[in-house]
Parts: C-alpha cells; structure tokens; sequence
C-alpha cells in the first residue's frame, strides 16, 4: 500500500496557501471581546478575540501601530480589521490586524479620547492659559438648563452666599440636537454682556447625555472666551473635554457656585475685624505717648528752672537762719565778754577803790600823784575821796625805805 | 476680565493697603499726627470696602433670545 506521507512543513505550508488564496480572509473585519492582551517592548500588540463559542489569536504589529487609536484593554468589545494567516512555526493561525476599533458605546468614547488628545496637543488644557477666578465679583454668568437641580442648586447657593451678586442665566440646551451650539451660544451671549464669571454646567447622566460638553465648538468657546470659566458638568467622577479646558473645574454645580461667589457675611466680619484693629492700634498710640508726656512732664519737673530757683531759695533760707544763730551766738558771747571786762573793769573802778577807803592823790592840775619825790614841803594837793574832794598842804614827806616797812 | 480696566483699586488691592496701613500704625517711629492721618486713611478704605458691597438683594435674572435680560422665575 503506497501512502502520500507528507511533512509537517508542506501541511502546514499547503494549508497556509488556503489562507492566501481566500479573499475573505485576505481583509475582514473581525469582532470579539479582547482578552490576553500584551503590550510587548517591542511594540507589537498580542492579544486574544473571543466570544461564547471560541477564540481566535491576534496581534498588531508595531509597524500597524497607527490603527489603535485608544488605549486596548481586556474586555473591550471591538472590531478588528485586518487578515487571518498561517504561522507555519507554531501551525497557528491568527488574526493580523492592521485596524483596531471600539464598538458600539465604545466609538463614542474613542472620540473622546481622540478630540480630548489632540486639543490637549495644541495645548488647549495647558495651565499657563487658565485665568485666575476672580475673588470678589459683582456679576456671575450661567449656561445651563433652566431647569432641574443644577440651577437650582446654583441658586440656592448663590443667595444664601451673597445675595448681592447679580446672577443672569442664559437657559440652554444641555443635551441632544443643538446644545454644542447653544452652549456657544450662551458663553458668547454672556461675554457680550460682561460678566465677571461664569459657570457653565449639567447634572449627571450617561455619556451621550453630556456629550455636548465634550464637542470641540464648546471647547473652543470656553479656551477663547475672555471671562474666566467654572466647568461642573455631571458628577464628580464624569470628567468631559469642557472640564479640561476650564478655568477652574468643580465637582458639582454647587460647588462651581461656591467657589464663583464670596461669601458676603465673611467679608463683612473681615471689614469689622479690620475697623476694631485700627481703633486698637490708635489707642494704643495715644495711650503710648500720653504716658511718655507723663514721664516727660516729670522729668521737667524735676530739672526746671522754678524748681532748681526753689531749690536755691531753700539753701538761702538755711543759710539765712544758720546766720542769725550764729550772729546770735556771737553776741551772746560778745555782751559776755563785755560782762566780765565790766566786771573786771568795776573790780579796778578808782570810785570803788575810793569806796573801800582809798583815796586818789592829784596835784592842782588833776594830774595824779604817786611819787613823793615829786612833792615838796608846801605843795598843794588835791584829795579825791568817795564823795568829795579836799584840797591839802604837805606838811611833811617821809619816804618809804625798805627799813621801814 | 470681560469688565475691562476698573478705575477704582480692587477688593483686593484695597484689602491690602488696609493690611499696610494697620502694620504701619505699629511702628514706635510713627508719630501721633501720622497714626491720625493712617487711622484716617484706613477708615476712608473700610467705608469704599463697604460700598462696594452694595447691599441690594439681587434675583436671577434670565437673558432672552432678544439678548435682553428679564426675570427669571422657575
């Protein structure tokens, strides 16, 4: 019995050469869900398609990298364009893809992903380009629905803050046909008018819902619009292209109103604060130099020329008594003095002598006589007594020898 | 800013004059005649601060197709 027996390498290479020959599988379009998927060094993609019935291999090259457009991952329905052939080394077969697209919601995300990508590019989301919210406004904008809870949120915000604050609303379309341009609209409209901010902004929904906040009309709006802009469009985690291109984004409408518009009481209570501290800070000045006019009222006190005069007063009047005690004194002693020369003097007095019995010699001059040798026999004298006088004649002298005595 | 140039200094600006004047008023060096003429200077700011404020409760208003501003009721 003659068998064909054939080698691995020509079955695989026949079978190979279906492939090739097939028009369907020269260019298909393949869908599935996406599994096994690898992002390879070399940049080549491998990844698995499948469904409820199999799976089929696939892989884009590095060289088709152009055709994913969106960052792959596993579980992501997609189509794949591309052609299936044969790896003759593994005897596989695989899907070679050159284009790879997200179905069905997915595509809407994609072009998200796409427009969001190409405007961050051109530097539309860049900080350098986002103004400054301004802290104290007098007039705030709205583009949103006038109806449902954003504005109302809005508004209850707003009026409870500062209910001095002109908010004008200009009612657009938030979703479906129309509401990219109204939108547009309304940030031009609003622009026109001049108003210090705006907030434009939703609530919640789906993707689609809010899709109008992701056209690029509206981001270009709010990029060139010369009134800083508040995004709050959906919820906290729906994140749409207007949010990038915002001034400022908030995570919800009220937030947007809060951030918008100052709080009036807590103004107020700063400017209260600030008047009390200028009253403190007064006072404490005229306090200050009151007491350095008290310290350098003292000081003249001390040093004046009527206190220094008083002073001198003080030591003349002193002086002045020490003076009489001393004159005084002196003529105590003096009238003393005189006293005793009185005394002495008295105790010497020739009247007294005359008192006590002696008796003063004169001759006819008055002048006295001592001397007996100065008399002669004859001469007349006069006797001195106590109470009279007597005129005598020397009978005799007889002079006093110390013999005699 | 879509106003334009404001002729009048700022919340912000007169915030800060406020802030300068009251940390001068401070100072040892300042004399009595100068504190007056800051305390002065200050209370002029507060008293623009506050009108600034306005003090005229606002509604909502509505702008129209007409471009034209009308109240706004929900």
């Amino acid at each position: 019995m003659t068998k064909n027996v054939y080698t691995v390498g020509q079955v695989n290479a026949y079978i190979k050469n279906m492939f090739t020959q097939d028009f369907m599988m020269n260019r298909i379009y393949v869908k599935g869900e996406v599994s096994n998927c690898k992002y390879h060094t070399s940049g080549h993609i491998y990844f698995t398609l499948k469904d409820e019935t199999g799976s089929l291999h696939a892989v884009l090259f590095a060289g088709n990298r152009k055709g994913l457009a969106f960052d792959m991952r596993n579980g992501d329905n997609v189509i794949v364009l591309g052609s299936i052939s044969v790896y003759e080394r593994d005897g596989k077969y695989q899907l070679y893809a050159r284009e790879i697209l997200l179905d069905g919601a997915g595509l809407l995300y994609q072009r998200f992903e796409a427009l969001k990508r190409e405007l961050e590019e051109m530097g539309m989301f860049a900080p350098e380009y986002k103004q400054p919210i301004p802290q104290y406004i007098k007039t705030l904008g709205i583009v949103t629905a006038p109806t449902g809870a954003a504005i109302r949120d809005i508004q209850n915000i707003t009026g409870r803050r500062n209910p001095y604050v002109q908010t004008i609303l200009y009612p657009a379309l938030v979703q479906g046909d129309g509401a990219a341009a109204s939108i547009v609209n309304g940030i031009h409209a609003l622009e026109r008018l001049g108003v210090d901010v705006m907030i434009i902004g939703r609530g919640g929904g789906s993707m689609e819902d809010l899709w109008a906040f992701n056209e690029e009309i509206v981001a270009r709006a709010i990029f060139e619009c010369s009134v800083p802009i508040i995004s709050a469009v959906g919820h906290e985690t729906d994140t749409t292209i207007a949010d990038y291109v915002a001034d400022l984004r908030a995570p919800t409408p009220s937030a947007a109103a809060e951030l918008a518009v100052y709080d009036v009481r807590q103004l107020q209570g700063q400017l209260l604060t600030i008047r009390m501290e200028l009253n403190r800070r007064l006072d404490e000045k005229l306090q200050y130099c009151r007491e350095k006019m008290e310290q350098f009222e003292r000081s003249v006190k001390l040093f004046s020329p009527a206190s220094r005069l008083n002073d001198r007063r003080q030591m003349a009047a002193d002086l002045a008594e020490k003076l009489e005690v001393i004159m005084r004194q002196r003529l105590t002693a003096s009238r003393h003095e005189l006293e005793l020369y009185a005394g002495k003097l008295e105790a010497m007095s020739p009247a007294r002598k005359l008192s006590q019995g002696y008796a003063f010699v004169s001759d006819k001059a008055g002048r006295g006589i001592q001397d007996v040798d100065h008399l002669q026999q004859g001469d007349i004298l006069n006797i001195h007594m106590m109470n009279g006088r007597v005129k005598a004649q020397v009978c005799e002298i007889s002079k006093t020898t110390v013999e005699n005595e | 800013m879509g106003k334009g140039e404001q002729q009048e200094p700022s919340l912000e600006e007169t915030f800060q004059e406020l802030s300068s004047i009251i940390e001068k008023m401070q100072k040892r060096e300042v004399t009595l005649e100068e504190s007056f003429s800051l305390y002065e200077q200050g209370i002029r700011r507060l008293k623009l601060c506050n009108d600034k404020i306005d003090n005229v409760e606002k509604k909502m208003l509505l702008l129209n197709q007409q471009g034209e501003l009308e109240a706004f009721d929900e």
